[in-house]
């Protein structure tokens, strides 16, 4: 689908916040799923409309490195240089765990608030 | 036709117009300074190579270019620098944007005039880049300063960087270094390069041409530049000059060429009004024109015509007040100009209908200072007369004791003017002595007639004096600004010290020694004796060869004085006139008194190869007043030695004058030809 950024910029400073505190359970989620590289995880973001500008992922990806949720391969790609492949250490599994069950929990109060 | 730039991006090679390049390499370098202070260069790798990627899928591996579209497409996908950050950083956002960057001190190349070191100082200090470079023209024209200068600047050329980048610039001008404030310098160079790229196909004939047209544009912003400059400097000199002068004015009266006691008498508050909108009326303009030199040194139209407006208006404004203050207070005006005319002669008026004597016997130094006139004769007898008028004499200090005689006249200096004379008692001291051995003379005119003995002549500050008759030995030390005339006297040996000083003498010896202010003129029969490191400017007295013929030719001149054309002999003149040789030609200075008028005239002619023209006549009213006049620099005539100009130098012309009541004489200081 084509992407445009217009409309997601458009879509206000309160759902951007939202988007930026749920992006990084999103790339953890991406990357548990296996390795991957990072134009893969932007492609799944995208599709499930999490990501304004592409830029955005490497700071974070960077961050989530350096706090030891996650670790990378080089790796050999048929057309060109090769590739960093992300994939999550052991703590950053926990850590995902973690902040699954929050979510959830959050999902379900928060859920229960609007349907009331 | 497009220039194309090979790019090595990820260690892949893609091809980019030079527009699409400058600005990916302008959108990268903002990536890159950011993150390089995060001290995470490894994400810009990362987006490197994810630009790289999104390149190979517009060029499929092909030879195809990448366009400026296409950057400005992919920029838009990954985000500008505010997007990524804003999105992560939630909390140091704020931060960061209103955080100051550092200074950084960089040349600055947009607003230079040589290398744009000054206008670098002035960002880095936060001042105009105009003060630094006032400093260093200072620093350069200041001679134990200059070479400072010179080090300093080249020292800063070489060690300060340019400003290339935008990063850079936002630095030096410590700008907050806001996302988007980069993004606005991003988009300012952007839209500069896409104007730019629309001229870039040409010719060589083309190039030429554009290049002789750089060059031209160069030095024509440069002389604007420099025009617009000196132009500023200049016009806040001279307000600086206008304020300094006007505020003295006004706090400091009797000042020698702008006496405020007139204006004094108009009273508060039209004085002060009047002359608040004389000054706005004066300035107004200047700072007009100051405006406009700042727009030409910055090369920026910054004068709105609400701004000119404003100044016009004002301008009228004060004007229209100033005339009106003029119109109300002139005839107060008159009145005190009057009586201020009333009272300039009587200070410079001596009143020979009264006079006091001093009982003294025996002189034996005499010591006069800041009196109008001193005539000492050496007679059998000792005698001292003041003459004047009583409130001058009262006002002097008078004293005899031991042999020496004192006589001290009130001298009021004016402000600021060192050369001045300013005032002195109006009075005439006459002395009749034995004894002239020993005279003391300061800021006064003197005639000395002396009949045989040694003197010792010591002056002070501003003396003129005339020395008759007949003497020995002439011992001489002048201080300053004084003119010594013996050329009436037959003296055996002058012994002069001169510091700006002048001295003519027709001594048979004369043992000089004399700073380079001071001048000599001598007769030729004299011997010179100069003594150690004499400066003194020594030259030949020269009259006319032929008087007589001289004295025809200025009869037969026709000249024309306020209207009236007449031969001069016809003028009522007095056949006496004063020669001096000028390298060619003749400067010759006489007397004409109309008829049928109180006026007189003194005429400075000039002859050369036998034609007489008139260069300048001086008008004179006061004619009874008048007891000895000088020309000065050929422009300014000094009515009894009063004033003096600025300095006395070999220029100063000097004309003596006899008068026998109602019939005028003049007796020039040569009166035999050699």
């Amino acid at each position: 689908m084509p992407y445009n950024p217009t409309i997601m910029k458009d879509t206000g400073e309160q759902n951007s916040q939202l988007r930026k505190g749920l992006l990084e359970l999103a790339v953890l989620l991406v990357i548990s799923r296996g390795p991957v590289y990072a134009s893969d995880i932007l492609k799944k973001l995208k599709i499930n409309h999490l990501l304004v500008v592409e830029g955005t992922l490497y700071p974070l990806l960077s961050r989530l490195k350096n706090e030891g949720n996650l670790d990378y391969q080089w790796q050999e790609s048929k057309n060109g240089p090769p590739r960093k492949y992300y994939q999550l250490t052991p703590s950053g599994q926990i850590n995902l765990k973690n902040i699954q069950e929050t979510w959830i929990n959050l999902n379900k109060s928060i859920n229960s608030l609007i349907k009331k | 036709m497009k220039k194309t730039l090979t790019v090595n991006l990820n260690r892949q090679v893609f091809y980019l117009d030079t527009d699409a390049y400058d600005q990916l390499e302008n959108y990268l370098e903002s990536i890159k300074k950011y993150f390089q202070e995060q001290e995470s260069l490894d994400v810009v790798d990362d987006i490197e190579a994810r630009i790289a990627e999104k390149f190979t899928e517009i060029t499929g591996n092909s030879k195809k270019v990448v366009q400026i579209e296409d950057v400005s497409k992919i920029i838009t996908e990954m985000g500008s620098v505010n997007d990524i950050t804003g999105e992560t950083e939630i909390n140091s956002t704020d931060e960061i944007k209103t955080e100051k960057v550092k200074k950084k001190l960089f040349r600055d190349p947009e607003t230079k005039i040589l290398t744009g070191v000054a206008a670098g100082y002035g960002w880095y200090f936060g001042i105009k880049s105009l003060y630094i470079r006032i400093l260093f023209l200072i620093l350069f024209f200041n001679p134990s300063t200059s070479w400072l200068a010179i080090v300093a600047y080249i020292a800063s050329w070489l060690i300060i960087p340019e400003a290339k980048n935008n990063w850079e610039k936002l630095e030096m001008k410590g700008k907050p270094a806001t996302v988007s404030q980069l993004q606005t310098a991003f988009e300012e160079k952007t839209s500069k390069i896409v104007s730019s790229i629309e001229t870039k196909s040409r010719n060589i004939l083309q190039k030429i041409i554009s290049s002789v047209l750089k060059l031209f544009k160069f030095f024509f912003k440069l002389g604007c530049r420099l025009v617009g400059f000196f132009t500023f400097i200049s016009i806040v000199l001279t307000i600086v000059a206008i304020v300094v002068g006007m505020v003295l004015v006004y706090f400091q009266p009797n000042l020698p060429y702008f006496d405020l006691s007139f204006f004094r008498s108009i009273g508060s508050p039209w004085l002060e009004v009047g002359y608040v909108a004389l000054a706005v009326t004066i300035l107004m303009p200047l700072i007009f024109i100051l405006d406009l030199a700042d727009n030409l040194m910055t090369l920026k139209w910054r004068t709105s015509v609400q701004k000119v407006l404003v100044m016009l208006v004002t301008w009228m404004f004060s004007l229209i007040i100033a005339c009106s203050v003029a119109k109300v207070t002139y005839p107060k005006y008159q009145t005190q100009l009057n009586s201020f005319v009333q009272h300039l002669r009587y200070i410079n008026y001596i009143d020979e209908a009264n006079s006091q004597v001093i009982t003294v016997t025996n002189i034996k130094q005499i010591d006069i200072s800041s009196v109008k006139e001193v005539k000492i004769t050496q007679a059998n007898v000792d005698e001292v007369k003041i003459i004047g008028n009583q409130t001058q004499i009262d006002e002097l200090t008078k004293n005899f004791s031991d042999g020496l005689l004192t006589i001290q006249g009130k001298n009021e200096k004016w402000f600021g003017c060192h050369d001045c004379t300013g005032r002195v008692s109006s009075v005439r001291v006459e002395i009749k002595t034995k004894n002239i051995s020993s005279i003391k003379l300061n800021n006064t005119d003197a005639w000395i007639y002396s009949t045989s003995g040694n003197s010792n002549l010591t002056l002070g500050q501003m003396v003129g004096v005339k020395i008759e008759g007949t003497l020995n030995q002439l011992t001489l030390k002048s201080d300053s600004h004084s003119v010594i005339n013996l050329m009436d006297a037959t003296i055996n040996q002058v012994d002069a010290q001169l510091f700006q000083s002048v001295l003519k003498t027709a001594a048979k010896k004369i043992k000089i020694i004399g700073d380079s202010n001071s001048t000599l003129i001598y007769k030729n029969t004299s011997q010179i004796i100069s003594g150690e490191n004499d400066k003194t400017n020594q030259q030949k007295y020269i009259l006319s060869e032929d008087r007589e013929k001289l004295t025809k030719t200025i009869e037969e001149t026709i000249i024309s004085l306020d209207g009236v054309k007449n031969k001069i002999k016809d003028f009522n003149w007095s056949t006496d006139f004063e020669t001096q040789n000028d390298s060619g030609f003749y400067n010759l200075y006489t007397f004409v008194k109309p008829q049928n008028t109180t006026d007189v005239y003194v005429l400075w002619l000039v002859e050369k190869n036998g034609v007489i023209t008139l260069k300048n006549s001086f008008k004179i009213t006061n004619w009874e007043e008048v007891h000895y006049l000088n020309l000065v620099n050929d422009k300014f005539l000094r009515i009894n030695g009063q004033v003096y100009g600025p300095e006395l130098k070999e220029e100063t012309k000097e004309i003596y004058i006899d008068k026998i009541k109602n019939t005028l004489q003049i007796k020039p200081i040569l009166e035999e030809n050699f």
